[in-house]
């Protein structure tokens, strides 16, 4: 047993968490009048803080943040969609205009299962490349809102 | 630790509900963190139309910040950080005392008086009046201490965070936190007992 009485902060932890103490504290003060004073003390005060009137917000905050806060614009697809439509339309044409011989002759000779292949490839990839750059421009524009 | 992981799929949820454009996501968290936030400013800032502007700026801040935001704790943790920090921040430009200083002589001053008197409470603990009074007494005597003291004491006992919380929340070493606690409670406990003295007699 500890014959000299507690430091404060040894008080403390008693008080606070009995369980993180040596044994030796423990003892002591199981014996000693003084310092269990000490520690009722402490843990009067504990519960006195603990009952304290918490402190709130007297506005509504949320309120005022909110209003500040960037809002998510309604954004219209229509301006790029008509883009994307234009550029694949554009590119169609060129591509006619510069192989469309080249056309003309495939056409006369391939067999048209070949046609339909390629056509059907053709479409498939401008489609999903079509998609991917709208897809992107969502992105940007999502995070050009928050900034 | 259930809890921890709920809280955290909870908070992950409502951030990536806000960074994915829902902005009323946001008016959640608030809601979710405002206690902890509410607590942080009143003890931190004492002038009222202040903390109007501290509590909006804090908020404004957490959501800009919101997308480096990692999930390391609590996201209510996070934002108790960033509202000490913006407080603190605020004392430092107006030159404000942060810490109480005792010095060595004036605690022994009090320790010396006190020491010759038997602990003044012991019979009182029973009564109800005892405890609405040493409420009152203790409101006061915490209102007197420090900014950094005063908050440290409210997270600890009142919102009873765990050291390793206040310690994400101030940034200060653990060791710090549990010293300056400590040196508040026994300035509380000091300060409980004169003033219960003096108006015993
Ligand atoms: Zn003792």
């Amino acid at each position: 047993m500890k014959n000299k009485h507690l430091t404060d902060e040894e008080i403390q932890l008693y008080a606070l968490d009995a369980d993180a103490c040596a044994p030796a504290l423990v003892a002591h003060i199981q014996h000693c009048a003084h310092c269990q004073q000490e520690v009722l003390t402490y843990q009067l005060l504990a519960e006195g803080i603990k009952t304290q009137e918490k402190a709130v917000f007297d506005f509504d905050l949320a309120d005022l943040v909110m209003e500040q806060l960037p809002q998510p614009k309604p954004t219209s697809d229509r301006p790029i969609l008509y883009m994307i439509g234009g550029i694949m339309a554009v590119m169609i044409v060129v591509m006619g205009e510069l192989f469309g011989s080249s056309f003309i002759g495939l056409f006369a000779y391939a067999q048209p299962i070949l046609i339909g292949l390629v056509l059907t490839a053709t479409i498939a990839l401008t489609a999903f490349l079509g998609i991917d750059m709208y897809q992107k421009y969502k992105a940007q524009m999502k995070a050009l809102n928050y900034y | 630790m259930n809890t921890i992981r709920e809280n955290n799929v909870s908070d992950r949820a409502l951030v990536d509900r806000v960074l994915g454009g829902d902005t009323n996501a946001f008016r959640l968290i608030m809601k979710n963190t405002e206690g902890l936030v509410g607590q942080i400013v009143y003890k931190m800032i004492r002038n009222p139309s202040d903390r109007k502007d501290i509590a909006q700026d804090i908020y404004l801040k957490t959501f800009q910040k919101l997308d480096s935001f990692q999930f390391q704790a609590k996201l209510s943790t996070w934002i108790g950080q960033i509202a000490y920090h913006t407080c603190l921040g605020y004392l430092e430009k107006k030159k404000l005392v942060l810490l109480d200083s005792v010095t060595d002589e004036e605690e022994n001053e009090v320790l010396e008086k006190l020491n010759h008197t038997v602990n003044p409470f012991v019979n009182d603990i029973e009564s109800s009046l005892f405890k609405q009074e040493l409420s009152a007494i203790l409101k006061t005597e915490i209102e007197k201490l420090s900014p950094i003291f005063r908050t440290l004491i409210t997270l600890y006992h009142q919102e009873e965070m765990s050291y390793a919380e206040i310690t994400v929340i101030t940034q200060l070493p653990e060791g710090t936190v549990k010293s300056y606690l400590s040196r508040a409670r026994k300035l509380l406990k000091d300060n409980l007992l004169l003033t219960y003295q003096k108006e015993a007699l």
